[in-house]
């Protein structure tokens, strides 16, 4: 009872509160693409550093493609009130937009944040087209996946604040700084009516200044720094509020909205302020991520006490506040440098305009408080995974103390913002606990990507039915228009039988079966691979690449081969047809048919590269049918034009030659048998394929022909005993499946040294048999036992493979079963 | 880059010996592969191009390419 | 066979991967010792057949013309459509006139082309996967628009 109110009430409840929310169970609407893009130079972030860096390439003529992953280019100009060259730093943003915008090969990306880096100056971003609107336009994608070539790249992606560690740092009204700034200045939002701002850093302080020009009260500055800093106190001046330096928040008071801050001042004096909104910096981290992702180890500086980027990966560069240069000025001096130094390398000559230049402001350093001591309530550390400073304290008292260590006790960091705002803070705390510095601690590893990213967006156009493409035979339509069911065989769509009404799938194979049997079937076999091997060497190299040898066989003929891996196992089997002296064709099975193009051309290139032979794929190039049964020659000679003999005599077994069928179209024709029938395939053109099927139908019709699909064809070819896919599996020998003879012992081919070893010829291996059923009405299923005909259905007259029972089926007979089981019969219980 | 297909070392060269003697060989061949921290020869297959056999040199630390030659020139 | 080439077709074999206009046919190169040959006069078979009688003995010819589809794309958004599955630059400071490039598109093996209209491209696809193609063509296209031109 009590586990179903947890499950009832408890359970939902907590859910709810925690916000978790429900995973969507429809399929997406929306529409996702992925891209290629190419570029000299690739400039990560659209801000100060980021806008001086594109200009710097794009007047040199670079090919430039800026991302930015806002909506609007500027990165913290438009959040702040700088100025940039004595004008408004707007000002200077829109004429760098527009002049951005009017060079020829500068791609601008906005709502597009680059998320990974990879070999080979490879990026990858997410664009985000059309999340902002409730519906994307019509043939619009929702989002676009860019992936980016670049020669050189210029992370410009600027810095995140850190929130700083106090008790209660989570109650609503508790915000960032700089997210304060945004609001005020970028969008004129008040973010509240009184607010007090708590930092350790100068351009906090700033806050303060914005905050009452806009009208809103500034109650207190709280500086954490020891020594009053002049920009501070400038600040609290125009704020007309009292600065506190080396003072805390200690306590916030105040639950669904923060009412009031106790701060503690130097003396350990408490003072109370009243506010509604607490803007908080406890500095600025480096966005140095993407710098990481091969592998380089981001460094501790410790005059800005921050990560900067380390080793950089090939072709990259970093500038502005993600290199740890924070003030304007510097941003737009080293986005400047290092947009006209990617140039360089890319072959531009970059001339060196005077360039913007901003006010250089007199700073105090910044002197991180990592932790307010002596907090009450919770100090929360990742504000994501709400974890707080004494988890990580549990977490070292229980020995971890490492980052890795302690993000995965804590789950610190592990929230989909990956540690943006917490990483550093959660450093700081291991750091203090275990006594030791920072860059001694070190920090997790950054891995791409940067942002969560939708599985669509990875997936783009290649889900539903566009999953991967879908290769069609050149009977399909003909297929479909006869109701086939289909059965994928790699990319292939194959007809697997062709129901008629009311008929099971069972009967329908059963029907097809005995039409074939009686009378006359047709099937396409076109998605066996086909190689056309030509040269004065073709049958030499055959005789290297099969077991057995080809280079004797007479042209006009067709012989079955075996093709060995190098290891002695069984790679591929297939029919070659000797068309000419110097021209072979070559089949393969429909699923290896890459492979053992594959295979051909490295033996052809890598091992006997003095043969003169050349191979290409020809799978494509012809429609190929079986058509298979008593009455196929009927079928066959009535399509051939007049004048052509098919006879057994003219055309025995195995024979292959070109003819011409339906009034002049060249066709090959091939005496095979895949079903044990009388049996031709016939292949044309594929472009012929579509009218074949349909003459060969029109041409059958008399004698009663069906067209089967792969589930009859697979009965038949089990029937015939002859090896296919699911014996041909890789751990089968030539041997194993009964084609030892084959073998041949006279010459050198691929696998004949290795196919030797004592393990793969010895007498005990496992070998394909035949089974006959006992009682034909029952079916054999997979995995179905064989015991010895009127044995009992016991483990031990359990005739597969196993450990060795008492009585075991070799030392009983004293002989083995090789492929005949003939003698022999089996019953499956 | 699917446009590759990755083979391996590219250092090893076939037996021509099928005499028992040469089992060694033949067995270093077909199974033994040094795994070099460095630069390292390999045979590439540019599928989705040219059906070339590549002989690639790259540095299996940093998988930067160093060399690439065309295997039927390079043997 | 350069020389045959030149003498039969009146053109220089391309030692890279472009494409050389000849008389009646234009040979596109895509690997090494490996040429498409592509006619907009002979027919089918017919190219196979003039190229094996004019090149006997220097080369191997293997009729390709069943196998493939070529369609052309082109506008001022043919390379931005073909972004979208191709990983290749194909901006003409990296692809020149002529250029030709064999490589997947959206997982589909094609061979590329430029030749004429700078805009243009020719692309020729397998026959299996002219549906698939298809499908990925216009679904990345649709967001510009396109005309569907047919051609005898």
């Amino acid at each position: 009872m009590a586990g179903a109110f947890w499950e009832k009430v408890y359970e939902p409840l907590i859910r709810r509160s925690a916000g978790l929310g429900r995973a969507a169970d429809t399929a997406d609407p929306d529409h996702y693409e992925k891209t290629n893009a190419f570029c000299d130079v690739l400039v990560i972030g659209g801000g100060a550093a980021g806008l001086s860096a594109a200009l710097a390439a794009g007047r040199a003529g670079a090919r430039v493609i800026l991302c930015d992953e806002d909506f609007r280019l500027g990165g913290r100009l438009l959040a702040e009130r700088d100025e940039i060259d004595g004008q408004p730093a707007l000002d200077w943003l829109k004429a760098a937009e527009a002049e951005l915008m009017s060079l020829p090969d500068c791609r601008i990306l906005r709502r597009t944040t680059v998320f990974g880096v990879y070999d080979g100056g490879t990026y990858a971003a997410i664009e985000r087209v059309n999340d902002h609107v409730p519906v994307p336009p019509e043939h619009a994608p929702r989002q676009r996946l860019w992936r980016i070539v670049a020669k050189q790249s210029v992370v410009c992606a600027g810095a995140i604040e850190r929130p700083l560690l106090f008790g209660d740092n989570d109650r609503p009204g508790v915000m960032l700084a700089g997210a304060v700034r945004s609001y005020v200045n970028r969008y004129g939002a008040a973010p509240g009516r009184h607010a007090v701002v708590f930092a350790d850093n100068d351009a906090a302080f700033r806050t303060a200044t914005d905050l009452a020009d806009a009208g809103i009260a500034v109650n207190a500055l709280i500086d954490a720094r020891r020594d009053p800093s002049p920009a501070a106190q400038a600040a609290a001046e125009s704020a007309r509020a009292p600065y506190f330096s080396g003072a805390a928040v200690t306590s916030v008071r105040g639950a669904l909205g923060i009412k009031s801050v106790l701060i503690t001042d130097m003396n350990g004096q408490n003072q109370q302020f009243d506010c509604d909104v607490l803007a908080m910096s406890g500095g600025w981290s480096p966005t140095l991520n993407l710098t990481t992702h091969l592998g380089g180890k981001p460094a501790w500086d410790n005059g800005l006490s921050a990560l900067v980027p380390g080793d950089l990966p090939p072709g990259m560069s970093v500038a502005g506040a993600a290199a740890g240069k924070f003030s304007l000025d510097a941003c737009l001096a080293s986005g400047e440098g290092a947009g006209a130094e990617a140039a360089r390398n890319c072959g531009y000559s970059p001339s060196a305009p005077a360039r913007p230049v901003a006010k250089e402001e007199a700073a105090t350093p910044a002197s991180p408080l990592w932790q307010v001591e002596k907090s009450r309530g919770k100090a929360f550390v990742d504000f994501q995974n709400d974890v707080t400073v004494s988890d990580v304290k549990l977490a070292t008292r229980e020995g971890f103390r490492v980052p890795e260590h302690v993000k995965r006790y804590t789950t610190l960091g592990m929230a989909t913002d990956q540690g943006k705002t917490s990483n550093l803070n959660g450093a700081a705390v291991i750091a203090g606990l275990t006594g030791r510095y920072i860059g001694a601690v070190g920090t997790t590893t950054f891995r791409p990507p940067y942002t969560p990213v939708a599985i669509a967006a990875l997936v783009g156009h290649h889900r539903g039915p566009d999953f991967r493409p879908t290769r069609l035979t050149p009977s399909h339509a003909f297929a479909k228009e006869r109701n086939a069911v289909f059965v994928e065989a790699g990319a292939w769509l194959r007809a697997l039988y062709f129901p008629q009404a009311g008929e099971a799938p069972q009967d329908t194979v059963n029907r097809e079966v005995a039409t074939v049997r009686s009378k006359v079937g047709v099937c396409d076999v076109s998605t066996l691979g086909k190689i056309d091997v030509q040269g004065t060497d073709a049958g030499t190299f055959l005789d290297r690449v099969y077991a057995n040898t080809f280079s004797t066989l007479a042209v006009g003929k067709a012989r079955y081969g075996m093709m060995l891996r190098e290891d002695g196992f069984a790679m591929d089997d297939g029919t070659t047809a000797r068309l000419a002296e110097d021209h072979y064709f070559m089949t393969t099975t429909t699923a290896n048919a890459v492979k053992v193009m594959q295979h051909l051309e490295f033996c052809q290139q890598v091992l006997w590269p003095e043969l003169d032979v050349q191979t290409v794929s020809a799978t494509e190039q012809w429609a190929q049918y079986a058509v298979a049964g008593p009455k196929a020659r009927e079928v066959i000679a009535a399509l051939l034009d007049s004048g052509q003999d098919i006879s057994n005599e003219a055309f025995p077994y195995m024979a292959a030659g070109s003819f011409t069928v339906c009034g002049g179209t060249k066709a090959r024709l091939y005496r095979l048998s895949f079903s044990g029938e009388l049996a031709y395939e016939i292949g044309v053109p594929a472009r012929f394929g579509d009218a074949l099927i349909r003459a060969i139908i029109e041409a059958g019709a008399p004698h009663g022909i069906v067209p089967y699909g792969t589930e009859a064809l697979g009965v038949m070819r089990i029937e015939k005993g002859h090896a296919a896919g699911p014996e041909v599996s890789g751990q089968t020998t030539a041997h194993d499946l009964g084609l030892g003879k084959m073998v041949s012992k006279k010459k050198d081919f691929i696998g004949r040294f290795m196919g030797e070893r004592p393990a793969l010829t010895e007498i005990e291996r496992a070998s394909m048999v035949g089974l006959r059923p006992v009682d034909k009405d029952t079916r054999i299923r997979a995995g179905a036992h064989l015991v010895p005909k009127d044995a009992d259905a016991t483990a031990s007259n359990d005739q597969a493979m196993s450990p060795p029972w008492p009585t075991r089926r070799s030392s009983e007979a004293g002989s083995r079963w090789r492929c005949s089981p003939a003698g022999r019969s089996a019953t499956a219980k | 880059m699917e446009e590759f297909t990755y083979r391996g070392d590219a250092t090893v060269t076939r037996p021509e010996s099928l005499d028992a003697s040469a089992t060694d060989a033949w067995v270093d061949y077909v199974y033994l592969r040094d795994n070099p921290a460095g630069p390292h020869k390999e045979h590439w297959h540019h599928s989705a191009g040219c059906h070339a056999w590549l002989v690639v040199t790259r540095d299996t630390r940093t998988h930067e390419i160093l060399a690439v030659e065309f295997a039927r020139e390079g043997s | 066979m350069t020389a045959a080439v030149r003498e039969a077709y009146g053109v220089d074999l391309p030692a890279k991967s472009v494409t050389a206009r000849g008389k009646s046919v234009n040979f596109i190169g895509y690997g090494p010792g490996q040429w498409l040959v592509v006619s907009e006069t002979l027919a089918h078979e017919a190219l196979a057949e003039d190229l094996a009688t004019r090149l006997k003995g220097l080369a191997s010819v293997s009729d390709q013309s069943g196998g493939r589809a070529v369609l052309r794309v082109s506008g001022p958004r043919a390379r931005d459509v073909l972004a979208k599955g191709l990983a290749v630059d194909l901006d003409p400071r990296a692809f020149p006139a002529g250029g030709a490039v064999t490589s997947t598109i959206s997982h589909m093996g094609v061979q590329l082309w430029q030749e004429g209209e700078a805009d243009s491209y020719d692309i020729a696809i397998f026959r299996s996967v002219s549906a698939s193609f298809w499908r990925w063509l216009t679904a990345s296209a649709a967001e510009y628009g396109y005309e569907v031109v047919t051609t005898s």
